[in-house]
């Protein structure tokens, strides 16, 4: 993989190695080697367990998963858990995993609606595992009263609250079921933890989806000239899952670098805006953070299993690698536990469809597919492939392009 | 590596940053090879996309790299 920086200086980037180096690489470098796939029976790394309360959602917004425009997702419904439930929930964590503490993360659907569930998650968790369990609420903020968030505060509990730039950006898509904007109750929200709990505000996770790329320097100015806003920078920038039922766009090296490169600019007279810092540090991450060093064996495929460090655990009480993985592939249930002889099905059919693909790819240790891609076709995979090294060329460009201008930090 | 380098320029400051991340304690890397060495293991742990707090964005493929 090769880029060229506006100065005119070439980079290389040895997969194998994992270093980047100045000009071009002449040889043909060896084929990757995959170690053979190896069944598991346990995941010793999970602590962590999300829990779908519920799959009801107060809001509709245009871009959800659970919208229905997906393949192989659920739609919003009424299937939520109940004490019972949760009752068997911790009883499967305790006898699942000794590690500790216990990261908990109550997710939906809005899980406020809820709300008294909720609380009885968090009061029978700490009843089970006294100061040994952490939570977290991923919520979309709507339904967070002052009593609520002075309850959460005093307990401890971390929210993920999701926002999506200023009100005509956020207004745009996160609607509810008559198409009236949320923003206002979530800024409201916000503005109250910030003015009333700013050490709290400071632990919170801000969730940015980014359904369209268009009005990001929009929203990155709004939000900087925004009193509550702009010392808080996004936690997360999302941009959409590929949805095939809508059609996937085969990206354009030239023209994807040419949008990061205007952002760049942009970045460098405004560096203090901090949607576009996270937005580009985003972008770079995997780079920057790359291990460099050259395996001197045959090296596992990278799949969450059995290295997992999370389950996901929905409403219906089925397990799930990870809540964005299709609801198609669960691997087992409360009552009866892993399905080991299904989840190294997932895993080896996953190995299976990639060992010959990735071998020759020059982004295989920068590669973000993932087992939520196994409900995807070979034309399918052939377009995320493309798409995906498109994307990890134009980020060691942006990468490169940053260190050349004093940018990385 | 039975790789040669040519049209090298002056670029050492340049590159000092790009290879910042140099893995030399041995357990380190046998910890990443477990993994499968893949470098969005390791950004997705730093930055706590993830594993850090279990809720990113539920419409988004993977939660790291963003596409626009």
């Amino acid at each position: 993989m090769e880029i060229r920086t506006r100065s005119g200086n070439i980079y290389s980037y040895n997969k194998h190695t994992g270093e980047i180096l100045g000009g071009s690489i002449s040889a043909q470098l060896p084929v990757w080697d995959f170690a053979p796939f190896v069944s598991f029976e346990s995941m010793p790394q999970v602590d962590s367990f999300i829990l779908g309360i519920t799959e009801q959602c107060n809001l509709r917004c245009t871009y959800c998963c659970y919208s229905g425009s997906y393949v192989n997702k659920r739609v919003h419904n009424i299937t939520s858990m109940d004490s019972r439930g949760i009752d068997e929930i911790l009883a499967f964590i305790d006898s699942f995993t000794g590690k500790r503490p216990i990261k908990l993360f109550i997710y939906g659907g809005e899980p406020l609606l809820n709300y008294n569930l909720v609380k009885y998650t968090i009061e029978k968790s700490r009843k089970r595992w006294s100061n040994d369990v952490s939570f977290t609420i991923s919520t979309n903020g709507t339904t967070l009263t002052k009593e609520r968030i002075d309850w959460l505060v005093a307990n401890n509990i971390v929210l993920a609250l999701s926002i999506d730039g200023t009100k005509p950006f956020h207004d745009s898509y996160r609607v509810d079921a008559q198409g009236n904007g949320s923003y206002t109750r979530v800024y409201d929200a916000l503005k109250y933890i910030k003015t009333t709990y700013p050490e709290y505000a400071k632990e919170m996770s801000l969730i940015m989806t980014l359904a369209s790329f268009d009005k990001i320097v929009d929203i990155a100015e709004a939000w900087h000239n925004d009193e509550i806003l702009h010392d808080m920078s996004p936690t997360m920038m999302n941009s959409l899952a590929p949805n095939f039922s809508q059609g996937v766009d085969r990206a354009d090296y030239e023209e994807v670098k040419e949008f990061y490169d205007t952002l760049l600019d942009t970045y460098e007279k405004h560096q203090d805006w901090v949607v576009l810092r996270k937005l580009l540090e985003s972008c770079v991450a995997y780079w920057k953070e790359r291990p460099i060093f050259e395996p001197s064996s045959a090296v596992p495929m990278a799949t969450c299993l059995p290295n997992n460090t999370k389950l996901y655990i929905d409403s219906n009480l089925q397990i799930g690698v990870c809540e964005k993985m299709s609801d198609n592939y669960r691997i087992g249930n409360i009552k009866d536990g892993i399905d080991w002889v299904k989840a190294n099905s997932v895993v080896r059919d996953y190995y299976n469809k990639r060992v010959e693909r990735c071998k020759d790819c020059s982004a295989v240790r920068m590669c973000n597919m993932c087992l939520t891609a196994m409900e995807y076709t070979d034309e399918q995979w052939d377009i995320l492939c493309h798409n995906e090294l498109v994307y990890t060329r134009v980020f060691m460009y942006l990468f490169c392009e940053m260190a050349e201008r004093g940018l990385i930090r | 590596m039975n790789a040669s380098v040519n049209n090298r320029v002056n670029q050492e400051n340049i590159l000092a940053i790009l290879n910042n991340n140099v893995i030399k304690e041995e357990s380190r890397k046998e910890a990443m090879i477990a993994m499968g060495l893949s470098s969005c293991q390791v950004a997705c742990m730093s930055y706590k996309c993830c594993t850090g707090h279990g809720s990113g964005g539920k419409h988004s493929r993977h939660s790291y790299k963003i596409k626009h």
